[in-house]
């Protein structure tokens, strides 16, 4: 399953939270000041519909014919409609005023002496009504409020918190942005170190951030993590070093006097012979052994500096191919150059390339039939060199682990092959990636195993 | 697709939300407390005065419309309605939006009444001056105001009025029709062809 980004997390997160809580305080904020509004809005208006109502009574008791001329005022000053009713009929009304608005169960009610409020949606308008019986002058006085203002009032708020939720949404959103930018990178440039690391960039180094004490701790912690692995790497290296250096000697004494005893293997016994073989072939394998990990102890301590020089990568690949034959006496494989490479040059140190392609010839030779040709390509901006073997291939499964060190293949148990010292395709990478360049293996079109290595062109000679 | 559905009904919820009224609606009127109307409104009497209850009526009163017709408007007047206030109704005139209507009031506007009353079907309005001095279409439009005015405050209070007289001082006048007679008693359908229709 594939994992989360951390980045991804943080950033909902963030948002998700400021929208949360942004919504929460919108939220709580409208329906307060929706409540408080209403609620002023509607004793207001009652208490006018109040005031009204007496003055509607004493102008009846005063000057009833002027009543009217009041109602029409009040619709002036208080934009409410007025309306009067005596014993089930309407005595006067203001001009604007509809008994429409009114319900029958609101006359009914204030008719039979109850003063009521009702707020009420009539034709897709918001009025607030209020009843107010005046059983003195034998009236019922109803006043109609609109509320529409109120409404507007209401939507442009609902919508400000609503802009508002969002803004602050968005300004969470790209808190989280910076604060995701600002914790992941850290674990970024630790993995991309750690990965260089790996690759054997051994000097790399994270540079200390002195604004974040965690992010300092983590800088310098992982920084001294990787100095005293390095110092390990040293030490095993030096160690290995050391040892192999030591067995040089004995392994070249024990080395001579078998040379010395196959001198006068026609004195041994057959018993003998068979011993002495043995002890020679054996030899021969440590030989090898010690050999191979010296160079490669060597290589890890930095004992060996490399010598990169520009070649031209043709002319070196035949000195090698020569070289590979003439060390393990066998025929040369040929060389194959695809049309168009011309002579292109690398930036490599010669005598390890020469020990790469041994290795991979020798490789073929002991494990798949022999080396079928070396095959020299361009790939893009890089130099292919092939070396493609009659073998029956590497299993996909192995085509990573064979480069590993002391690792042996199935294709070595299946012959029973004893004589590899299981460092050759290890050092093979080792000194590639110290090129530069890279070596993986794939299928010859022989249908053998092909080890491909890869190496930046420095300059291409067309000629 | 369920992300889909979660979208169309968040938006079918805000065009809901955007259709419903903000302030919240009642389906029924809602009672307040007595305790909590003020200024005595809901008293049987009005406060400082020793009066029982009031009762009003709409009572309607005859003014000149703008094309020289007679009109109904109404008055609220108390109830029962006494003849004399209703008619001196007409001589205050007509209101402030009547009188933008166009409407106007045939009577002199110093018109005195020293008493106007029914008795035996027969309505008696006694002036202080009289309407003789006035241009004759216009006294035959005041005493068609008076007249017709007259007949409906006795309807209202159950009286059938068969005809009114118009006194000056105590005097009865001939009063003069549209039709160019002159009569002493005179009726409602003597001034019917004076109505807007």
């Amino acid at each position: 399953m594939r994992r989360r980004s951390l980045r991804l997390r943080l950033l909902v997160t963030f948002g998700l939270g400021a929208f949360v809580i942004s919504s929460l305080f919108a939220s709580l904020t409208y329906v307060g000041v929706k409540h408080l509004l209403i609620s002023n809005q509607q004793q207001t208006d009652l208490r006018q519909s109040y005031v009204n109502a007496a003055l509607v009574r004493s102008t009846l008791y005063s000057s009833p014919t002027e009543l009217s001329d009041l109602l029409n005022s009040i619709q002036k000053a208080t934009a409410s409609n007025v309306l009067v009713q005596t014993h089930n009929e309407w005595l006067a009304r203001s001009n604007r005023a509809s008994t429409i608005d009114v319900s029958p169960t609101t006359i009914k009610t204030v008719g039979a002496g109850h003063a009521t409020e009702q707020t009420l949606n009539a034709r897709g308008r918001i009025i607030f009504v209020v009843g107010v019986p005046i059983p003195s002058v034998e009236t019922q006085v109803f006043e109609v409020f609109q509320l529409d203002n109120l409404e507007r009032t209401l939507r442009t708020m609902a919508l400000v918190l609503t802009l508002g939720a969002l803004f602050t949404s968005i300004v969470g959103m790209s808190g989280g942005i910076w604060v995701t930018r600002r914790t992941v990178r850290p674990l970024e440039e630790v993995s991309y170190a750690a990965a260089l690391i790996a690759e054997g960039a051994l000097t790399t180094r994270l540079q200390v951030n002195r604004a974040d004490r965690e992010v300092q701790q983590l800088t310098e912690s992982f920084n001294q993590m990787v100095s005293q692995l390095v110092l390990r790497l040293e030490r095993d290296a030096r160690f290995a070093s050391d040892v192999s250096h030591e067995l040089r000697s004995p392994l070249t004494t024990l080395a001579t006097t078998a040379s010395v005893l196959q001198q006068h293997r026609e004195d041994l016994t057959a018993a003998g012979r068979e011993s002495l073989d043995l002890l020679v072939a054996d030899l021969s394998i440590f030989q090898s052994l010690v050999e191979d990990l010296l160079e490669m102890s060597r290589s890890d301590a930095g004992a060996v500096p490399l010598v990169m020089e520009t070649v031209s990568a043709i002319e070196l690949v035949h000195q090698s191919v020569r070289s590979a034959a003439r060390r393990h006496g066998i025929e040369e494989p040929p060389v194959e150059i695809a049309a168009g490479v011309g002579d292109p040059l690398v930036l490599v140190d010669r005598r390890r390339f020469e020990r790469v392609i041994t290795n991979l010839i020798d490789n073929a030779h002991r494990y798949a039939e022999g080396a079928v040709a070396l095959r020299v390509d361009l790939l893009g901006t890089q130099l292919a060199v092939n070396v493609d073997d009659a073998g029956a291939g590497v299993p996909r499964d192995e085509h990573d682990q064979v480069f590993e060190r002391f690792f042996r293949g199935r294709a070595a148990h299946d012959r029973g092959i004893a004589r590899g010292t299981g460092l050759g395709l290890a050092l093979v990478r080792d000194h590639v990636s110290a090129f530069g360049g890279t070596i993986t293996v794939t299928e010859s079109p022989e249908g053998g195993a092909r080890f491909q290595i890869l190496l930046p062109i420095v300059k291409s000679d067309p000629s | 697709m369920s992300r889909v559905r979660v979208l169309l009904a968040l938006v079918l919820g805000a065009l809901a939300l955007a259709g419903c009224s903000l302030v919240p609606t009642a389906s029924s009127p809602q009672l307040i407390g007595p305790t909590h109307v003020p200024f005595g409104l809901l008293g049987k009497t009005i406060p400082g005065t020793n009066h029982g209850r009031v009762r009003f009526i709409t009572q309607p009163v005859y003014l000149v419309d703008a094309t020289g017709h007679l009109t109904p408007s109404s008055r609220i007047v108390p109830a029962p309605p006494v003849l004399e206030s209703v008619l001196r109704q007409i001589i205050i005139g007509p209101t402030k939006i009547e009188s933008f209507a166009g409407y106007t009031s045939a009577l002199p506007n110093n018109l005195i009444i020293l008493s106007a009353s029914f008795r035996g079907g027969i309505g008696y309005i006694d002036l202080a001056t009289t309407l003789s001095k006035l241009p004759r279409s216009q006294e035959v439009l005041a005493i068609g105001q008076l007249v017709l005015t007259a007949h409906d405050v006795g309807l209202t209070l159950g009286v059938q009025v068969k005809g009114v007289e118009i006194n000056v001082a105590g005097v009865v006048q001939s009063s003069p029709l549209p039709g160019g007679h002159q009569a002493n008693l005179v009726t409602t359908r003597d001034f019917q062809r004076l109505l807007n229709s």
